[in-house]
């Protein structure tokens, strides 16, 4: 028994003079990996399209019950998405969520993906539920949407490769 | 009475049915897409096919009537191999957009290929393109990329409807479900081929893209937007609780498997944006929104005065064919006991009179559009012991001698004979109604009400059927039901009204109510109980 003691503590003295490996966050942050689940966002297509479908798989899917979606129907004067489906509200209650990813996983069309942001404390819990406003990112230029091809208006939104 | 074997069960069935529904008899399911129990069989679509002894080959279990001794076989390597290639010919074309089908969730062809189908296809090639989303009538979109031909929609137009609007156009793989040029599917009962379409081809244009099937919850109640009282079932979205579809109910008696498009489509017409939300009351400086104390304590003043100065007799009650039983014995006892009127009527409209209701064509509709005419005549809200009816109270209106006047659940103004004028001169007037209709407006004081959505109750239907209404969704905060309104008016005027829960108060009405004689709710279940009218 002495052994396994001496053994034992010969690590924690060889530590007592090595240098700390304790990351003074926040001052200093280690890298995101790859994978991180953070918060969510809804991805576009490359003309700018939204890529949600408004399916609601992600909400049918999540363990937590914190999206909460209504769809609606693209017009030829107001298209969100290819296909005849859009997503009108999408809200996720991001108190709630567990950060499973289980609504990136179902998505038919890789509309939601959990980003590397996991920094986002509120002292609003309101602000906890994030819109679609919130989560879509950015068009890339801002303004109008660029014209819309004929295979958007005739597609589903769920094959790929016609959209790009 | 024919005895056969169904993969070694043997049942004995009535003459003359398949097999299909032999084999239900004895539990077991063969799956079908173009075999339905109320159209004609044409055996087009091959997904029943049985293996039967001494037959050479796979027979399609629609077409195939029961005989004595027949030895059947659901589930034999021939009859799998058979189901598989059927799914995966259904498939070839399949746009395989079940995310944003609203079908998606409740299809049979999904049900199918996940239990009987190959799970995965060999077909290499592009797929055939065709029209989507296209409305083809009022109500109605078709996308001929799901369609399976099995032509469900085209026997029900033509043999059930009797107006043929629909057809299969060309051959082959280019077979294509059309409206006939020219036409729209805009018959009466265009809805039913959402429920009879077996994929996502037919959908509504009302629900679309409402909800998917496993948010939303389906409540038993029964319609009411006319006499008929087709048995439904409401669909009330789980969270954020709101109904986003009436789909009709089986019940042989009143409706079979069938409904009408008004009662589909226009259920919630005026409902969403029109209704009244709270109480009302008429002042100098004009109408505004109330409390509830307020309009209860305007309402039994205005009686009070009128009742005090004039007389009973100078105040008339205007019920509607639109109240429960329920709420009409309330009405009935609040006019008796409380008002002591003798003036108190319902019928507004010509069909509302006994005997004077008529269908109005070979299926469901009927003339009168109000739910419980015969529920309403049999509770009593009509004059008796000299009492005036509708024609003697405008009449009295209009000569001065009715000076206060309470109406639930009718717009006078939409009738004929009434005018704003002929209200103006009314001293008081009370409404109670859903919607902010033209009569509300013109109210001393008015009260809203509950939809019939929102109401445990009962109504009579026209052949005198007794069923059960119930409450699929709650109604908007500040809005109460007639009993308590009028529970309250009465103690405010001193009087008190008798007004106990719903399953109290049906099993008074039964016991005083001749017509109704005893019936426990018990009896009316979920399919209704007949009662001679």
């Amino acid at each position: 028994m002495i052994v396994e003691l001496i053994q034992g503590f010969s690590l924690t003295l060889r530590r007592l003079f090595s240098r700390p490996i304790t990351v003074q966050y926040p001052e200093q942050k280690r890298p995101s990996v790859p994978r991180a689940r953070g918060l969510h966002r809804l991805e576009r297509h490359e003309n700018g399209l939204e890529r949600c479908i408004g399916c609601g798989l992600c909400a049918a899917v999540c363990p937590a019950q914190c999206i909460y979606l209504e769809a609606a129907e693209n017009t030829e004067e107001q298209r969100y998405s290819p296909g005849e489906r859009y997503c009108k509200i999408y809200e996720i209650n991001e108190f709630r969520c567990i950060f499973c990813g289980y609504c990136e996983e179902v998505c038919p069309v890789d509309a939601i993906i959990l980003g590397p942001q996991m920094e986002f404390s509120m002292d609003n819990p309101k602000n906890f539920i994030y819109d679609k406003e919130r989560l879509l990112v950015a068009l890339e230029s801002k303004g109008k949407l660029p014209a819309v091809p004929e295979a958007d208006s005739r597609s589903s939104g769920l094959v790929t490769s016609s959209v790009s | 009475m024919p005895k056969l074997t169904i993969d070694g069960k043997e049942i004995t069935v009535p003459d003359g049915i398949n097999v299909i529904q032999a084999a239900q008899h004895a539990g077991i399911e063969i799956p079908r897409y173009c075999f339905h129990p109320k159209l004609r069989v044409v055996a087009t679509c091959r997904m029943c096919h049985v293996e039967i002894d001494k037959m050479p080959k796979l027979q399609a279990a629609c077409s195939t009537v029961v005989r004595e001794g027949m030895e059947v076989r659901t589930g034999t390597p021939a009859v799998v191999k058979s189901r598989q290639a059927i799914l995966e010919f259904f498939l070839l074309n399949h746009p395989l957009d079940c995310p944003i089908c609203d079908k998606g969730g409740e299809c049979p062809l999904q049900d199918y290929t996940l239990r009987y189908g190959p799970g995965h296809t060999r077909f290499v090639d592009e797929k055939l393109v065709r029209v989507k989303h296209l409305p083809i009538g009022p109500h109605i979109v078709f996308d001929a990329e799901r369609c399976i031909l099995c032509t469900r929609c085209v026997r029900f137009c033509s043999d059930v409807v009797g107006t043929g609007e629909l057809g299969v156009f060309n051959r082959g793989v280019h077979a294509e479900i059309r409206v006939h040029p020219g036409r729209e599917l805009s018959n009466h009962y265009s809805g039913n081929v959402i429920d009879l379409c077996p994929v996502g081809a037919l959908t509504s244009r009302e629900y679309r893209f409402r909800a998917r099937p496993w948010d939303i919850r389906k409540m038993e109640t029964i319609c009411g937007l006319c006499s008929a009282g087709c048995n439904v079932n409401v669909s009330v979205r789980n969270v954020r609780p709101e109904v986003v579809r009436v789909e009709p109910r089986e019940n042989e008696q009143v409706n079979g498997l069938w409904m009408c498009d008004t009662g589909r489509f226009e259920f919630d017409r005026g409902v969403r944006e029109g209704r009244l939300l709270s109480p009302r009351i008429k002042s100098q400086t004009g109408r505004a929104s109330c409390s509830w104390e307020e309009a209860v304590l305007a309402c039994a003043q205005g009686f009070a005065q009128i009742i005090s100065r004039d007389g009973c007799q100078a105040v008339g009650v205007i019920g509607s064919g639109r109240c429960t039983n329920e709420e009409a014995y309330l009405l009935k006892k609040f006019a008796h006991d409380v008002l002591g009127t003798k003036h108190l009527d319902f019928r507004l409209r010509e069909a509302q009179h006994e005997g004077r209701d008529f269908k109005e064509d070979h299926l469901l509709l009927r003339g009168d559009k109000t739910p419980n005419s015969a529920g309403a005549r049999a509770v009593g809200l009509v004059p008796t012991d000299g009492g005036l009816d509708m024609s003697g109270m405008q009449e009295a209106v209009r000569k001065g001698t009715m000076k206060g006047l309470l109406v639930v659940r009718e717009d006078l103004l939409a009738e004929p004979g009434w005018s704003k004028s002929l209200l103006d001169g009314l001293e008081f007037l009370a409404v109670l109604d859903l919607l902010q209709t033209p009569t509300v407006e013109a109210a001393s004081v008015a009260f809203p009400l509950p939809w019939h959505l929102e109401m445990d109750g009962t109504f009579t239907n026209a052949n005198g059927r007794v069923q059960r209404l119930r409450r699929v969704i709650n109604p908007p905060s500040g809005v109460r039901f007639l009993g308590d309104v009028l529970q309250e008016v009465s103690r405010a005027m001193g009087k008190e009204l008798d007004n106990p829960p719903f399953v109290e108060l049906w099993n008074k009405i039964a016991a005083s109510v001749d017509a109704y004689n005893g019936l426990t709710l018990d009896q009316i279940g979920d399919q209704g109980a007949p009662r001679p009218i």
